[in-house]
């Protein structure tokens, strides 16, 4: 204790912790504020997304009611009348052109991480004829997502953002070398190293001291303010755990610094060099290995496979849509030719017109891959059937035309994700920042659940109308039950937990294999 | 005595493990990063021209009902490369690598690099520009830290003066000692640099080539300088590291992304659906809707031609109504995304004053306006895709007013009065002509980078100043 108190002594007599602490403080400042301006912007644009979700959803509602309670002159109830506002077609096309957006977690402001590059915000809009088709995260195809694209600067966006993430990475490690890399070499240059070493105290304990009271200094001004602040205005438990996490992550990593100055100072023969091996190590460690990593890409060829699937996923529509388009055209001479097919105003349900079927001579080549793919269709489809099938149709196609090439593409990215993800162990640095943005919400991770979400909600919709369609039935009230707006389900906790239990065991062995390091050559 | 001094100070430097070690280093990182940036363009660029040619055999064989329809099907455009990228990709990977054109709008680029790289491989690039812009700077303080600063600890510097060798002199012979041997790294890798960039494309601008040579040694210069300027003012070799240390890691690091975050707020950019809106609102146009526009247009060709019927009309109002709202929603979204570039421009703008300060930023913009891989290139070739599309879609809507197709129908459905492709359906694909485009010469380069090549020029001129100020009050103790 004595020896923490004259080492506080000595550390407060130099302007250098006062300058450390405005610097961080200042940065932390100043990242924490652009955090909350991101942050703030992503959660409008998604409550206003799931606002008018909601509108739309609960006027239609209404309407259904309103049918389901008036009736015609002839006592049918107006929801059982087609075509109604109220047919799946005509629901199925206001209630699926919405907007589904990824929320922003309170914790966002701990690094905005990839939300920048990857669209946050989709529109869906069903119908949508000319629409290039968007890969899912499980190698699947969706019809009729338009992301919203970023219009950012993109030469703001190859200097990377001012946040927390980019603060705690970059630095606080440089922070902590200018109050430490001076801790043993200062005193070796000016010869009290040998004056302490005749003292009655263990140098081992004597580093310690002075490395724990600039750790503890550290901690108190720059590591602790900016986690209190957000968990102040988080509140909730789940952002209490991630803070946590942060917290221990960066902490590990900023001890595994403290403890490399230590190392390198006490084995330097002067402060000057010491801080060069500092800068080295620094440069190696944050900038060069993750920029080495990031080369490794071009091994995969990504860049180039994706121009070809930009180019068959044309292919592919440039021979679907003209059958569909003819498709469509045969479909409309046969309404012509047979009327019944047709509903008509003041027709209902039963009526035995509805339910007369007819086989079909258009495009059977079309049909005939999805009756073999979803045996809930036949050749025998009224003239609202036929519509949707084509629809249908037309995705099956595309799925099936393009899956070999998505299949490869996707096992290129596995195969280049499992190699770059082996490589971060390489860097504390890439092992933080992958843990923060975990942490945030803002990684790679929870955006492709935010996709696959999205994915199978317009799927499960689709379904419902598919279904609504083959069973000639009106979209009711009780329905309702089922339209419910896209709501993206939060992973547990545990989930994260688990996903970044390796990362996170790998960066606290960092501080604990200097450590050793330290202990077996000091 | 300055050739003496010189060649001492060059056999110092040479002698020195550190500069041997990190000279290796920055020569080997910018070597495998030049490789392998090289090979990918070459990849890249292969793909590119494999894609571009798909795309039209695409358009020219494909089947529509009409031509507006086939003007749908649309083609895809793919952004090409620079050849000056292998050396300063710039913000290439963030830019999309392809563009779809369609009629009635106008689609942002997609598929940016970027936004397949995997999560761990997104913090930072090892490029060549990356390598001469951020690790051969400490390569140079590395070097000049202790050249003044160390001879004063050691009492060497009293000596040296003593004998009367002038401090200008002692100066320039230690510059040239700490030059020559930082050039033995520099030259090839700019030759190479250089060499590879023409390997795949003769017609490499010169103009760029010497801007960007003269902006890297402007900035050797320039750090040089600053690092003899801090040596002789600094009391002990200590200070000046880290001063030089904490000059390097602030400019290099901390100043380019604070500076964009400022500008960003200083002109901030629509979000991403502020732009979704505006695109969809641009798209619409004047409100009125196709029906309406369609009887106007009817009534205007009516009294043009003296006729009484929409039958005979020599053209087609369905088509015509068509080309004319093309005109209208073209102009709407070419205003939307030059507002989009303005802004660009302006935090560009913003970042290139703020650069004054800091003159790795300036050199970091000219190296990207030189390489042909900043913003104003990519809007260059934006607008030049865009005049692609809109000449692509009414080539195709004004096949469609020829036709004379739908004159009969005021719902456009009742089929063609004429056939849909008069001249033949090949052949009115074919008129439309393959997208070529030639990246801006290099002066027109240079005039978009005038404030960085200024900063660059006044830090070198004040480099000399501020280091004859210092040598004049150089202090031997």
């Amino acid at each position: 204790m004595t020896t923490l108190r004259y080492e506080w002594r000595i550390l407060r007599a130099t302007n250098v912790p006062w300058l450390v602490a405005v610097i961080g403080i200042v940065a932390s400042a100043l990242a924490i504020a652009e955090g909350l301006i991101e942050t703030r912007e992503r959660q409008r644009g998604f409550d206003e997304a799931a606002r008018e979700q909601q509108t739309v959803i609960e006027n239609l509602r209404r309407e259904v009611v309103r049918n389901e309670q008036s009736r015609d002159s002839a006592g049918i109830p107006r929801s059982r009348l087609l075509p109604g506002t109220t047919s799946p077609a005509a629901v199925q096309s206001r209630l699926t052109n919405f907007t589904a957006a990824l929320p922003p977690l309170p914790t966002a402001v701990l690094s905005q991480g990839l939300s920048g590059i990857l669209p946050q915000r989709y529109q869906h809009r069903s119908g949508e004829r000319f629409t290039p088709f968007e890969r899912t995260a499980d190698n699947r195809l969706m019809d009729g997502l338009f992301p919203e694209r970023s219009a950012d600067n993109p030469s703001g966006a190859l200097m990377g953002d001012f946040d927390l993430a980019f603060i705690a990475v970059y630095i606080y490690p440089l922070l902590i070398l200018i109050l430490t890399y001076n801790v043993v070499s200062a005193d070796r240059e000016s010869g009290t190293l040998a004056l302490i070493s005749a003292q009655p105290l263990s140098l081992k304990r004597w580093l310690a001291a002075r490395l724990l009271i600039r750790a503890t200094f550290f901690a108190l001004t720059i590591l602790f303010p900016p986690v209190m602040a957000a968990a102040v205005a988080s509140g909730s438990l789940d952002s209490l755990v991630r803070l946590a996490i942060w917290l221990a992550a960066v902490s590990a990593y900023s001890a595994f610094w403290f403890f490399l100055a230590g190392y390198v100072s006490s084995r330097a023969s002067g402060p000057a060099f010491s801080a060069t091996v500092l800068a080295c190590l620094w440069l190696a460690l944050v900038i060069v290995v993750p920029a080495a990593i990031h080369l490794s890409e071009w091994l995969f060829s990504i860049d180039e496979s994706q121009l070809a699937y930009v180019s068959l996923e044309r292919a592919a529509s440039l021979e679907i849509n003209p059958r569909v388009d003819a498709a469509g055209t045969a479909l409309r001479g046969l309404l012509r030719l047979h009327p019944s097919l047709q509903r008509k105003p003041g027709v209902h349900e039963d009526d035995p017109w509805f339910v007369e079927l007819l086989e079909l001579p258009v495009e059977s080549a079309l049909l005939t891959d999805l009756i073999e793919h979803d045996s809930r269709w036949s050749m025998k489809m009224s003239g609202e059937q036929l519509s949707r099938a084509l629809v249908e149709a037309r995705r099956i196609h595309y799925e099936k035309r393009l899956a070999s090439v998505l299949t490869a593409l996707t096992n290129l990215e596995k195969r280049r994700d499992r190699v770059i993800q082996a490589a971060q162990f390489a860097s504390p640095a890439l092992l933080l920042k992958g843990v923060i943005d975990e942490v945030a919400g803002t990684g790679i991770y929870r955006w492709k659940d935010f996709i696959g979400q999205m994915d199978n909600y317009i799927r499960e919709q689709n379904a419902f109308f598919t279904q609504k369609v083959l069973d000639r039935q009106n979209v009711y009230s009780t329905d309702f039950k089922v339209l419910a707006p896209f709501v993206y389900r939060e992973e547990p906790i545990n989930s994260l937990l688990t996903r970044i239990a390796l990362p996170f065991s790998a960066l606290v062995l960092f501080p604990a294999l200097s450590i050793h390091f330290m202990r077996a050559r000091y | 005595m300055i050739r003496a001094i010189a060649w001492k100070e060059c056999k110092r430097t040479w002698r020195d493990g550190r500069f041997r070690w990190t000279a290796g280093v920055v020569l080997c990182l910018f070597f495998t990063s030049l490789l392998v940036g090289f090979h990918a363009y070459s990849r890249r660029a292969q793909a590119i021209k494999q894609q571009t040619e798909a795309q039209r055999q695409q358009w020219l064989h494909k089947r529509a009902v009409n031509a507006h329809v086939a003007a749908h099907a649309g083609t895809t455009l793919f952004r090409p490369l620079n050849s000056l990228v292998p050396l300063d990709p710039g913000v290439d990977d963030y830019l999309g690598a392809s563009v779809y054109l369609e009629p009635h709008r106008r689609n942002q680029f997609a598929h940016s690099p970027a936004g397949s790289v995997s999560l761990e491989a997104q913090s930072g690039e090892l490029t060549a520009a990356v390598t001469l812009q951020t690790f051969l700077p400490l390569l140079i303080v590395l070097l000049t830290f202790s050249a003044f600063a160390g001879e004063r600890e050691q009492g060497t510097l009293a000596h040296v003066l003593s004998v009367g060798v002038k401090p200008s002199h002692l100066l320039v012979g230690k510059a040239i000692g700490i030059t020559v041997p930082l050039l033995v790294v520099i030259v090839p890798a700019m030759v190479a640099g250089v060499a590879f960039s023409s390997i795949r494309e003769s017609g490499v601008d010169t103009a760029r080539i010497v801007m960007l040579v003269a902006g890297y040694l402007s900035y050797l210069f320039i750090l040089t300088g600053i690092g003899l300027f801090v040596s002789i003012r600094s009391k002990s070799s200590t200070r000046a590291l880290t001063f030089l240390l904490g000059f390097w890691l602030v400019t290099s690091f901390a100043a380019p992304r604070l500076a964009f975050a400022i500008a960003e707020r200083y002109a901030p950019a629509p979000t991403p659906k502020e732009f979704t809106e505006r695109l969809a609102q641009a798209g619409t146009g004047d409100g009125r809707n196709f029906g309406t526009q369609r009887a106007e247009i009817e009534r205007r060709l009516l009294a043009q031609y003296g006729v009484q019927a929409a039958t005979d009309l020599p053209l087609s109002t369905w088509g015509m109504t068509l080309y004319e709202r093309e005109v209208e929603s073209t102009k709407a979204y070419n205003n939307e995304f030059a507002r989009l570039f303005d802004c660009y421009a302006r935090q560009q703008q913003l970042v290139d004053w703020v650069s004054i300060a800091f003159p790795p930023l300036a050199l970091r913009t000219l190296s990207m306006a030189m390489a042909g891989t900043d913003v104003a290139h990519f809007r260059h070739f934006a607008e030049a895709a865009e005049e692609y599309r809109y000449a692509m879609v009414q080539r195709m809507n004004w096949v469609a007013v020829e036709s004379r197709l739908y004159n009969s129908s005021p719902t456009f459905a009742d089929g063609p009065d004429q056939p849909a492709f008069p001249q033949g359906e090949e052949l009115a694909y074919a008129s439309v002509e393959p997208f070529s485009y030639q990246t801006p010469g290099g002066w027109w380069a240079i005039s978009g980078a005038k404030v960085p090549a200024f900063t660059l020029l006044v830090w070198v001129g004040g480099t000399v100043m501020a280091v004859r100020w210092a040598l004049r009050r150089i202090e031997v103790q």
